[in-house]
């Protein structure tokens, strides 16, 4: 027979375990970032990778969020006369919320996993061993590359998401709801604040770094051959995609609590 | 000289090592045997550092091995090449980046040169310069083999370590790999290590063979006494017999 008491402290023990050993991986990862060496070729990878190649995903999530943002607003605002307030919801919507948040959980998808089957795979292959073995500290080599480029490219991916779901919602109320472009582009320019963009943007860096050092942290602690690397790749894209839920609320909280 | 006294390491309640003792002279080939299990692999990890014993020295050329951490570490993996048992070559990185890739960390050498020099690696593991920029993925076991070996000389280390450096391949190219080894020992004049179950590639590398056993070295001698050694254990292993001291798991009958 199991005991309960046994069984949620295990389940608490083992939380704070991981939660401990996700905190040294990130102060370890960090700490390379710092300090010499720095592998450069891997810091331009990691940087194309996510700021560059992850562009047309984003652009297209943020692209048609917008849109149906517009779509969506017009119809419920119709409701009791407030169709004017369109642009403004699109603009606050998706410079403070859906384009970090889209943006995180695509790039979760779309790197986060990656990161994790990559690193996993060199663990399972003995790739990290052998890098020790060559004199290199895998946290300088592979950690800290990735967490530096995701806090630095997630920002500017989201300010592109950010043009691109404003210019959906434009798309859709000049073209089909049939709003006056000048005064749709003067109203989204009104209502539009710095704070806006800068929590976005905000977000974006600490979803850049949730997601890198989930991807990174799963993989490298991967064990099992190639079950255990696609655990890992599954336990990455999960927990980056919950823990950017979490993100969210404190980095709203810590922005717009009044 | 490599020198381990009394290395001991268990994992839980297991005990692998139970105070193993080997020294090898410099330019000496000591080859490990013993079977799954047995501890080969753990004793090469405690030399390189990837695994800490719970007792027991390890030392090269009178230098402490055991507890290295961070610089002492990476300088002292500078004087240690490692031939891994599937080559472990960097996938993101073409064959000759792989081969200098420590000469390269260190900044000893221009990219330019590092080409020039792994070209010249490659060729004397037996390698064509046509294969310089490919990615290791798209090359066969053998092969990489090779470029593992190449990566593991390139930084002309006083000790190379090889792990079961004939697994995965066909028997003309682990032949073709143990010569490899052989004569890459003796140009570098390094003191070298092979872990393997292989008999026969053994005896094409070591000079000397030690037989690991629960954890301890239960024989130690000439490679040429290897099959006459009159000790039980090493006789049971060496010629595959499955009574003797060495316990085999019994199969069902109809597999036996």
């Amino acid at each position: 027979m199991v005991n309960p008491f046994a069984f949620v402290g295990r389940i608490v023990l083992d939380l704070f375990q991981t939660i401990g050993g996700v905190a040294v991986f990130a102060a370890m990862g960090l700490s390379h970032a710092v300090r010499p060496p720095f592998f450069w070729r891997n810091y331009l990878r990691h940087f194309i990778e996510i700021g560059y190649l992850s562009l047309p995903v984003v652009a297209l999530t943020t692209l048609f969020s917008g849109m149906v943002l517009a779509l969506q607003s017009y119809s419920g605002f119709s409701r009791f006369s407030a169709e004017g307030a369109v642009a403004m919801v699109v603009v606050l919507s998706i410079t403070r919320e859906l384009a970090p948040v889209l943006a995180g959980l695509m790039v979760a998808g779309r790197i986060g996993a990656a990161m994790a089957a990559e690193i996993g795979t060199m663990r399972v292959t003995e790739q990290i061993d052998a890098l020790e073995a060559l004199s290199t500290n895998p946290y300088s080599y592979l950690v800290a590359p990735r967490l530096v480029a995701g806090i630095l490219m997630m920002p500017f991916l989201v300010a592109v998401g950010d043009v691109i779901g404003v210019l959906g919602g434009y798309i859709v109320g000049v073209y089909k709801l049939g709003f006056n472009a000048h005064s749709y582009m003067a109203q989204t320019w009104d209502v539009l604040e710095v704070e806006d963009v800068v929590s976005g943007l905000t977000k974006a860096a600490v979803y850049g770094f949730i997601v890198t050092l989930m991807g990174c942290y799963h993989g490298y602690r991967s064990t099992g051959g190639a079950q255990g690397v696609g655990r890992a790749t599954t336990q990455a894209v999960v927990s980056s995609a919950i823990l950017i839920l979490i993100a969210n609320y404190f980095v709203t909280e810590l922005f717009f609590s009044k | 000289m490599l020198s381990i006294q009394g290395l001991t390491k268990s994992f839980g309640g297991n005990q692998v090592l139970r105070g193993v003792d080997l020294e090898v002279e410099r330019g000496d080939s000591l080859v490990i045997l013993g079977g799954s299990g047995s501890g080969k692999s753990v004793t090469l990890k405690c030399i390189m550092g990837f695994i800490h014993p719970d007792a027991g020295t390890i030392s090269l050329e009178g230098e402490n091995l055991v507890g290295l951490e961070g610089r002492a570490r990476a300088d002292m993996n500078r004087r240690v090449g490692m031939l891994f048992q599937h080559a472990a070559l960097l996938d993101s990185l073409p064959v000759w980046e792989n081969v200098m890739f420590a000469p390269l960390r260190f900044g000893r050498v221009s990219r330019r040169q590092a080409r020039k020099a792994a070209v010249g690696w490659l060729e004397r593991v037996g390698l064509d310069e046509a294969i310089a920029n490919i990615l290791p993925g798209e090359l066969a076991t053998g092969a990489q083999k090779r470029i593992g070996l190449a990566r593991a000389i390139a930084a002309e280390p006083d000790l190379l370590l090889f792990d079961e450096p004939t697994t995965g391949l066909d028997a003309l190219v682990g032949r073709q790999i143990d010569g490899l080894i052989r004569s890459t020992i003796g140009d570098l004049g390094a003191t070298g290590i092979t872990i393997t179950h292989d008999i026969a590639s053994a005896r094409r590398i070591g000079d000397h063979v030690a037989m690991l056993y629960q954890g301890k070295i239960a024989w130690n001698g000439p490679v040429a006494d290897l099959l006459n050694s009159g000790d039980p254990l090493v006789d049971q292993f060496v010629h595959g017999r499955l009574t003797g001291p060495i316990a085999v798991p019994s199969l069902p009958q109809a597999l036996a």
